[in-house]
């Protein structure tokens, strides 16, 4: 049983290996494209993506440690709330700065149709 | 060789290392796109032309920036001093983050909002009431 079960990890952790490599040539060869990561559709960077990409990349790889850093590996006891606060205000955040983006932009739409008569170029919120 | 568990660590730290230094690389070298990010955005910052930029730099951003790396920074530091546990976070760095978030979006509302921007609407009321008091 501790046999089957030692094969089970091995292809397990084989397979995981496998999954990352793949993944990171992918986006080094460039069919992973991560260009427009914290890009808004009119091409310009926004920076609440670029803080929700941050924290998430901090909180994940925080947890990735404390959950491998320990032997045997093991979920933490607790998880602190002020960890999902955080969280939220920076999911919020991003939320909210979209929201005013896209009434922004269908605002601005809503002129250009206006003032042209015709269909704006603006790109869709 | 060690363990599954042993290997699988060393595999997820090698990913996630190898993943936050693509992105740091893309991010320097511009592959990912981080145009305009501190710059400020709305009718403020657009020159006479409405499709360019007059280039203003904006605060709130950089203030926003500057917060969240330093709070990223104390995060990671404290979870790689003591890996056993997360770790808790201060109040006062949550108000911090709040307020700071708070700024960023009061700024770019008041910015985007064209008729009328929601400080406008706040100090056209607030005028309107003292006013009103002072009759």
């Amino acid at each position: 049983m501790e046999t089957v079960s030692l094969v089970i990890a091995w292809l397990l952790a084989g397979f995981l290996a496998a999954l990352m490599v793949i993944i990171v040539v992918l986006i080094l060869i460039g069919r992973i494209k991560l260009d427009r990561l914290i890009s808004e559709p009119n091409g310009d960077a926004s920076l609440s993506r670029f803080q929700f990409l941050i924290f998430t990349f901090v909180i994940g790889a925080s947890f990735t440690l404390i959950v491998v850093g320990g032997d045997p590996p093991r979920f933490p006891e607790t998880i602190p709330s002020e960890i999902f606060v955080l969280l939220g205000i920076s999911a919020g955040t991003y939320a909210i700065a979209k929201g005013i983006q896209s009434n922004y932009e269908i605002r601005m739409r809503e002129i250009d149709r206006e003032t042209t008569g015709q269909e704006s170029m603006r790109p869709e919120p | 060789m060690g363990s599954p568990t042993t290997v699988l660590r060393y595999e997820v730290l090698l990913f996630l290392g190898a993943l936050a230094l693509i992105i740091f690389y893309q991010l320097l070298t511009g592959k990912i796109n981080a145009r305009r990010m501190l710059l400020a955005k709305g009718r403020a910052a657009v020159g006479p032309s409405t499709r360019r930029w007059t280039g203003e730099l904006s605060p709130s951003r950089i203030q926003l920036l500057v917060v969240t790396i330093g709070v990223s920074i104390y995060l990671l530091a404290k979870v790689v001093r003591d890996p056993g546990e997360f770790t808790e976070i201060p109040t006062g760095l949550l108000l911090l983050m709040a307020g700071s978030e708070f700024l960023y979006l009061t700024r770019k509302a008041n910015k985007l909002m064209p008729f009328p921007g929601i400080l406008r609407s706040i100090r056209r009321m607030l005028r309107r009431s003292r006013n009103s008091w002072s009759r």
